[in-house]
Parts: C-alpha cells; sequence; structure tokens
C-alpha cells in the first residue's frame, strides 16, 4: 500500500497508489492516511488509481470521515467505474461527496460548496 | 484447473490458503475471466466485488483469521450467466444473517453514526440474481449467479 499526500489551497490530499483497498491492505491504508490528515478539516482521497474497494475498504474510509468530525469534510475523487457504482449503491456518495478530479474536489472544498450534491 | 466443455461452457476451480491477502488474486482471477467471456466492465468489477466479500467472509468468520483452512472456489459459465461457489470447512454462516442482509442505514445528518461495516453480504445480495448457503458434510458452501451484461462491441470505422 502506497500513498502519499500534499496540501493544496488548505486541504490534504490524499493519494492511493495501489490498484485495491481491501481488506489485506485496508489497516494500513487507514494507518497511513491518519497520518496524513491529522490536525486536517478538508480532505480529499485520490481514488483515481483505485480500480477495486471492497467493504472493508469502504469501512475505513467511512473510519476516516468520521474521524474528521461534523464540521470536517472528506471528498473522494473516483473515476474507475467499479469504484463509482459501489459508493452510489451503498449510498456512501451521500457523505462522501464524489469528484472526477481532485482540481474538482479542492474547487468545491475551496470555495465552500456544500458537501451533499 | 480450467475446464471447457462441447456446450461452449466453462468452469474453473481455484484453491487457497485462508489468508487475506489471497482474495485479491482470485478476484483479479475473476475479473478477467468474466472479460474473457465478453462481459462488461462493470458486470466483471460487480462479480469480483461478490467473490471478494464471501471470500473475505470465509477467512474471517468462518476460519476466524486461522491460516491453514482451504477455500475452494468454483466459477461455471454458461448460458449467458456465471455461477460461483465458495466453499469452506470453517464455521456456518447463520443462515439468518443471510436473510436479514440489508445495507446499513447512511444518515447525511449524523456523521458520528455512520456504519464501518455491515455492508459486505448485502452488496453481494445487490449485485448477484441469486444467492443461497448451505452445510453439507462439513462442508459450507456459499453460491451466487449473475448475468453476465455484454460489452458494446466496437464500432467500425466506415469505409
Amino acid at each position: 500500500m502506497r500513498i502519499d499526500s500534499h496540501t493544496r489551497d488548505g486541504v490534504v490530499v490524499v493519494s492511493v497508489h495501489s490498484p485495491r483497498i481491501d481488506s489485506a491492505v485496508t489497516p494500513q491504508f487507514v494507518q497511513a492516511a491518519t497520518t496524513a490528515i491529522a490536525g486536517a478539516d478538508s480532505v480529499v482521497i485520490d481514488l483515481s488509481r483505485v480500480s477495486m474497494v471492497d467493504s472493508t475498504g469502504l469501512g475505513g474510509l467511512v473510519g476516516l470521515r468520521k474521524a474528521l468530525g461534523p464540521d470536517g469534510s472528506l471528498s473522494i475523487v473516483a473515476t474507475q467505474p467499479t469504484v463509482l457504482h459501489l459508493f452510489r449503491l451503498t449510498r456512501l456518495d451521500s457523505v462522501l461527496p464524489m469528484f472526477p478530479s481532485i482540481d474538482a474536489a479542492v474547487e468545491a472544498r475551496s470555495s465552500n460548496v456544500p458537501d451533499r450534491r | 484447473m480450467y475446464q471447457t466443455d462441447g456446450d461452449g461452457s466453462a468452469s474453473v476451480q481455484i484453491c487457497f490458503e485462508s489468508r487475506l491477502e489471497h482474495i485479491g488474486l482470485a478476484g483479479t482471477a475473476i475479473n478477467a475471466m468474466c472479460m474473457a467471456r465478453g462481459a462488461d466492465t462493470e458486470t466483471a468489477g460487480a462479480v469480483e466485488l461478490a467473490l471478494v466479500e464471501v471470500a473475505t467472509n470465509t477467512v474471517e468468520h468462518a476460519y476466524h483469521g486461522v491460516e491453514h483452512g482451504l477455500v475452494r472456489i468454483r466459477v461455471r459459465f454458461a448460458n449467458g450467466k456465471v455461477d460461483v461457489e465458495v466453499s469452506d470447512a470453517g464455521d456456518a454462516l447463520p443462515l439468518e444473517r443471510l436473510a436479514m442482509a440489508e445495507l446499513p442505514p447512511i444518515d447525511p445528518d449524523a456523521i458520528d453514526t455512520l456504519p464501518e461495516g455491515g455492508f459486505g453480504l448485502a452488496l453481494v445480495c445487490m449485485i448477484a440474481d441469486s444467492v443461497e448457503a448451505s452445510t453439507e458434510e462439513g462442508w459450507n458452501f456459499f453460491r451466487f449467479s449473475r448475468t453476465l451484461a455484454r460489452r458494446e462491441p466496437p464500432q467500425q470505422e466506415p469505409g
């Protein structure tokens, strides 16, 4: 599991460079992401290189969102059809806003566009 | 093990030790098999996800994380659909869990109550056309079927 992070316009962007977030790697992902977003209010998780997320990975992402508290925000960048479909199917796209690019996600957050779309 | 029959059907068997890191390989394999049988990307990904969820359930709950259990997957392609059977010799899935499987509620106004689990079996039931679980002679079987939506053939250039 490899991730990197940077801050852009006050938003912490965490990019995942592995093709899967499943039960084998979710603990590592959550640990690394938790370190990367410590102290942040606005976070974007870039899953554009991820082609498969399972229910354990979903749980990890929800845990990260909850750790930011009710006033925080966690957006998802996803482009792969299977990942997009999963978030729609589970209705988690209602609490983890989805964007097609980091630019779009950061812009929405920077201009305070409401979470729910 | 891979076998094709005269009627165009094909079956594959995959066996592995009950370790979480093997599940991704099995998932990748079934995705590739679905694509090779003409399925579209979304269907292949959905079948992969369903298999991964069932196999994860087996490793975590049937074998409780013990790594020397055997997980056996049988995949059969016939009549435009895929039939998947995952079997194990661990603890059986309580049948009421399957009967009651549904997605946990999501309340966007109560972030601290968001569910971090409970999606797996519900996802399998949503993805599959049919699902069943049984126990026979010390082996637990989880079977699901899914019709393979076929991807569009590439457009021919005129002329």
